[in-house]
């Protein structure tokens, strides 16, 4: 089936629309929810929320893509999941470090009110990636999208690891520099 | 904004940029390696059907189909080496001269005048030189062999590289390659093959080797 008769079924509230939903990308949300935890249980716990607010929030959201939105769902469920886990449950670890590479980023700068409301962020974000070529664009939303590892983004894009870890090294600081640019954090003040 | 919020936040790129990145799941090389070589056994397969049975030899005769069989070569439990004309050796069974043919042409013929003065056997398979792919087929050859003895060579897998130290021995050799003028092998055109009964240990492919060199090479060795 394809996604507009899916969505089709969500927004006539009929509950095939979930399982629907469910075969056609089961899978894919749980690839992406194994790649921030460890655990086979909590990513399908992540995969079972996403169907719930997917099946909650459609309608009144009619999404473009559904692939993307119900990936998107489970991904930040996957985050949730992985922040109120415990720190012995904790394996994820292209999101441990795709986490720590953000946070070194962000670190000592506070966040401009605009952001703070999301919008702006994601406008931004999205403005960021449409600015860079293709195959950067590819592995900046590997590495911060979908969590992939540096080995497997590498794999991906027939390339080498090592440069892999330049490439996102030097995206990384051309984002920061980019949010910086544009208003939507700068240095920490209480610090100055 | 913490750098939580921010991974979350980012969750919400376009999904175009989501669906472009999303990892391929590509065939393993493996598959594509093994899918390779599935195609070039079929053609090489095709190739070897055709000349046997299909092609006509340039001695006006039809193919291989008119003579025994590249299965036919066996080897016996003596460590010599013939045809059966289709029936399987048995234990025991020692190869008799009289099954062998001829050679119709000059480098069989060479076999043969080495083999008078050997007890070994030399294997070659020339195809692509014009008169030649015929009457050397391997059981033609080996009957050229044959028809004066039996002499074998061995040469080991990397012997390409120093031709003259050869290993005579029980084993066979079988060249498989494309003569070019005169009956000089070209060393790329090398290919071996195993099956049919026959031991292949190596290829003998140095550029301008020739039979000649060849039974040169077995002499001293001797």
């Amino acid at each position: 089936m394809n996604d507009p008769d899916i969505i089709r079924l969500y927004l006539e509230r009929s509950e095939a629309a979930v399982s629907e939903t469910k075969t056609k990308y089961g899978s894919y949300l749980r690839t992406i929810a194994l790649r921030i935890l460890s655990d086979f249980r909590d990513a399908e716990e992540a995969e079972s929320d996403a169907y719930l607010k997917a099946w909650n929030t459609i309608p009144p959201e009619e999404p473009k893509s559904l692939k993307a939105y119900v990936g998107r769902l489970c991904r930040n469920s996957a985050i949730d999941i992985y922040r109120r886990a415990s720190r012995e449950k904790r394996g994820g670890g292209a999101y441990e470090e795709a986490f720590c590479e953000l946070d070194a980023l962000t670190s000592g700068a506070d966040v401009a009110e605009a952001a703070v409301n999301g919008v702006a962020f994601s406008e931004a974000v999205n403005a960021f990636l449409r600015a860079l070529p293709e195959r950067k664009r590819r592995m900046f939303v590997q590495r911060y999208w979908y969590f992939m590892t540096a080995a497997e983004i590498a794999k991906d894009n027939y390339t080498t690891k090592a440069a892999v870890d330049m490439q996102l090294s030097r995206l990384r600081a051309s984002f920061g520099e980019y949010l910086k640019r544009e208003g939507l954090y700068y240095e920490n003040r209480a610090d100055a | 904004m913490k750098t939580e919020q921010m991974l979350k936040k980012m969750g919400e790129i376009s999904p175009e940029f989501i669906e472009e990145a999303e990892p391929k799941r590509r065939r393993p090389l493996l598959s594509y390696a093994a899918a390779a070589a599935a195609v070039l056994l079929v053609l090489f397969g095709v190739t070897a059907a055709l000349k046997r049975y299909v092609l006509p030899g340039t001695d006006g005769m039809q193919g291989g189909s008119q003579m025994p069989g590249a299965e036919d070569i066996m080897e016996h439990s003596d460590g010599s080496l013939g045809p059966t004309n289709g029936e399987a050796p048995t234990a025991g069974e020692t190869f008799t001269p009289s099954d062998a043919l001829p050679g119709s042409d000059g480098a069989p013929d060479l076999i043969a005048e080495a083999a008078e003065r050997s007890d070994t056997v030399l294997l070659a398979i020339c195809t692509g030189r014009e008169g030649l792919a015929v009457s050397m087929e391997p059981e033609k050859l080996i009957k050229g062999g044959l028809e004066g003895g039996v002499f074998t060579i061995r040469l080991d897998p990397d012997c390409g590289e120093d031709p003259d130290e050869p290993h005579i021995g029980g084993e066979y050799l079988v060249f498989l390659g494309e003569a070019g003028e005169d009956g000089v092998y070209e060393p790329e055109a090398v290919i071996c093959r195993e099956g049919a009964g026959v031991r292949i240990l190596g290829a003998f492919a140095d550029e301008g080797t020739s039979f000649e060199t060849i039974i040169d090479l077995i002499e001293r060795t001797e």
